[in-house]
């Protein structure tokens, strides 16, 4: 046991390290594992920040992208109107979402009434969000800002105060303060957008809003181009309805017919407001009041339009100015045209015109009928029941019409309209054509048809003083006011469009180049014509062979 | 155990060889752990380096596509700010290494001929090019007339962009 004891000791003892190997190893072991701890440190450090960096440039990569989806401008300022003013160097506004009254992007705290590039300017949100306001979760510590300015194109490091049509944005991403990314990217006014213009006739054409306006045409809107767009025909109807998101069967059945016509159609509520009025006015040619309309809705806000109004309302007759009297329904189909001198019934025959194809109400004016008025049929043994006011006629109390108006001869509201014949709808066509068109006052600064520069310079312009040969010579118009047009007229004998080739006569202006048939080999006309000066030929009659291949 | 360690020792006493062994692999021991821990520190490291390398790729690509984008915008604006943009600019460099954010960005412009006889309604290619660090990125956009009337030319770019 001893002896055991004693070796068991001895073993320990040569076992264990020594109090200088400790002394030694301890110092190098740990110098040389905190040395490798560091490593390991310094790499999840190191991740770490990778880690922050890409994240930050996601962050700032998002709201970059978000905010280079947005338009230049808010688009409160025609286009047009701004390229001047930057051409000029002097559009200046404030940066940043707008806060003014029908306009106040800041209202919801959040970005999601932003809609132009510098709304952004100046947002900060820590932690980020959504544009809607929802925050991103565990982003606690993060932030973005946003800073716009404008920039010349030629310099894109210095901000400038004026808008030439580039703005510079700048998204910095911070981790607990510390920039973390930072991305920049510039937003022009870009490429003009085009839209579909509809002329008239049903011409489309795909143009810039403000090369629409300037041309006489229609703009019909954004993402609109002619591909998916068809131009009406016609004319453009302001069509006055009870609701226009729930249209009546007989509301919806005019309008299918109207647009079946090829006229542009744009929905009015009868109670909308004056001034919305005023706005749908200005692009349409004339207004159509439905029958289904409550008169009080309407009231007289179409009472002073200035483009034509078409009634087939008979309770809002006084308030149109056309009847103070009383008014009155005859159950019946026919009415008696008495007047077809007149656009809308010339196509008839005076005496009975069939309207309906069932008996339907239809209405008469029995006394207190506008002085402007010119009746073109009636019902009911003589009571007026058709007829139109011209523009600046009188409406009823004196007051000049502004528009031209048509009263139609139907006006109940158990009127039938699909009973309507041909003839009916025929009369309600041309009723809405005459109506759309502008009556051709002179001096009233259009030159409208049936005018032109002998009728009516101080609209159309002064008179040329002759037909002018590759001016003026083939358009239509007697310009020189002589009663000759284009090639009628002497003057245009040598224009082009009026030489005729092959008449036998080698004519002022023709040749033997350019008319053979006429003046090859002639004795008579022009010298130049007599022969073929340049055919190679010396024909016997050139002359003296100054100038040709023989002489004349 | 005894028996068979002593069988061990045959030429140098056995006590003897058993002391340095056994302190040899202590110091072993250390060494390897040691060793160990810094190979993975290192290896941490460098992965991190190549991760973070990664990332800046990444990062730099990111943004050098918005300086190309951007550069296409300035074209854009250069075409719909001169109505008159096919006389007064010409065909080639519209802007180079022009310096934005931490890069540059170019436009390179050049007129496709269609054919049709009509200059004022050729194509036109647009090149932006983004540069950011060692990344680089391109974006093409082609305009292409739609229609002309009264002087003025009607193009759409690829995408929804147009102009006129």
């Amino acid at each position: 046991m001893n002896t055991f004891a004693m070796k068991n000791r001895s073993f320990s003892r040569r076992r264990g390290l020594t109090l200088l190997d400790m002394i030694i190893s301890i110092p190098l072991v740990g110098i040389a594992l905190v040395a490798a701890l560091n490593t390991v440190g310094a790499s999840k450090a190191s991740q770490f920040k990778v880690d922050n960096m890409r994240q930050g440039h996601l962050l700032a990569q998002d709201l970059m992208s978000e905010i280079l989806q947005q338009d230049y401008t808010d688009g409160d300022m025609a286009q047009a109107t701004r390229k001047t003013l930057m051409s000029m160097g002097s559009v200046t506004y404030p940066l940043g979402p707008d806060n003014v009254p029908g306009r106040n992007e800041v209202a919801t705290g959040n970005r999601s009434l932003f809609n132009d590039v510098d709304d952004y300017d100046g947002w900060v949100a820590s932690p980020p969000q959504a544009k809607d306001g929802t925050t991103y979760t565990s982003m606690t510590g993060w932030s973005r800002s946003v800073s716009v300015v404008f920039v010349n194109a030629n310099d894109l490091s210095t901000a400038i105060t004026v808008d030439n049509g580039n703005k510079r944005i700048t998204v910095t991403v911070a981790y607990n303060n510390i920039p973390a990314a930072k991305i920049v990217a510039i937003k022009t006014i870009g490429l003009p957008l085009l839209e579909a213009c509809c002329f008239d006739g049903g011409f489309c054409e795909n143009l810039r809003a403000e090369a629409c306006a300037t041309q006489g045409g229609t703009s019909q809107g954004t993402d609109t181009y002619c591909a998916n767009t068809t131009c009406p025909t016609g004319p453009t109807v302001l069509y006055v309805v009870a609701d226009t998101a729930n249209l009546t069967a007989q509301e919806l059945a005019r309008q299918t017919l109207m647009a079946s016509w090829g006229f542009g159609i744009q929905l009015i509520r009868a109670s909308a407001s004056q001034s919305n009025y005023a706005k749908a006015l200005i692009g349409v040619d004339v207004a159509y009041i439905s029958v289904e309309v409550a008169a009080i809705d309407l009231g007289t806000k179409l009472t002073n339009a200035t483009v034509g109004v078409v009634n087939a309302n008979v309770p809002l007759i006084s308030s149109l100015g056309f009847a103070s009297g009383s008014t009155f329904y005859v159950n019946l189909s026919a009415v008696n045209v008495v007047d077809n001198t007149h656009f809308i019934t010339s196509t008839f025959a005076t005496g009975t015109l069939t309207l309906s194809t069932s008996t339907q109400w239809f209405s008469e004016v029995v006394s207190g009928i506008a002085g402007g008025a010119q009746v073109l049929a009636t019902i009911d043994s003589g009571k007026d029941s058709l007829f139109v006011i011209e523009s600046g006629d009188l409406l009823v109390g004196g007051t000049p019409a502004a528009g031209r108006r048509v009263q139609l001869p139907w006006g109940d509201v158990s009127f039938d309209f699909n009973a309507l014949s041909a003839d009916g709808q025929t009369l309600m066509k041309r009723a809405i054509e005459w109506a759309a068109q502008k009556p051709a006052i002179c001096g009233d600064g259009n030159c409208d048809t049936g005018e032109d520069t002998c009728t009516c310079p101080a609209d159309c312009g002064a008179q040329a003083a002759f037909e002018q040969p590759g001016v003026n010579c083939n358009d239509g118009l007697d310009n020189d006011c002589n009663g000759s047009t284009d090639c009628a007229d002497p003057n245009c004998s040598t224009d082009a469009a009026c030489l005729i080739c092959g008449n036998g006569l080698c004519e002022l202006g023709e040749d033997c180049t350019t008319c053979v048939t006429d003046c090859l080999s002639k004795s008579n006309g022009p010298k130049s014509g007599r022969y073929c000066c340049g055919n190679g030929i010396a024909e016997s009659a050139e002359g003296d062979g100054s100038i040709c291949d023989g002489n004349y | 155990m005894e028996t068979t360690r002593f069988r061990a020792c045959r030429t140098v006493p056995c006590h003897s060889l058993g002391k340095h062994r056994r302190r040899a692999v202590a110091y072993v021991y250390f060494l390897s752990t040691t060793i160990l821990v810094s190979v993975i520190g290192l290896s941490a490291l460098m992965y991190a380096r190549i991760q973070r390398r990664s990332a800046q790729g990444g990062d730099q690509a990111m943004i050098a596509r918005f300086y190309a984008q951007s550069a296409l915008e300035l074209g854009f604006a250069q075409i719909s700010l001169d109505p008159n943009w096919r006389t007064n600019l010409s065909s080639g460099a519209w802007f180079t290494d022009q310096p934005i954010g931490d890069g540059t960005l170019s436009l390179d412009v050049s007129i496709l001929n269609d054919g049709d006889g009509n200059p004022d309604n050729d194509p036109v290619l647009l090149v932006g090019t983004g540069v950011h660090g060692l990344s680089t990125h391109k974006m093409e956009v082609t305009l292409t007339a739609l229609s002309v009337k009264g002087g003025l030319v009607a193009a759409i770019a690829s995408g929804k962009r147009n102009l006129n």
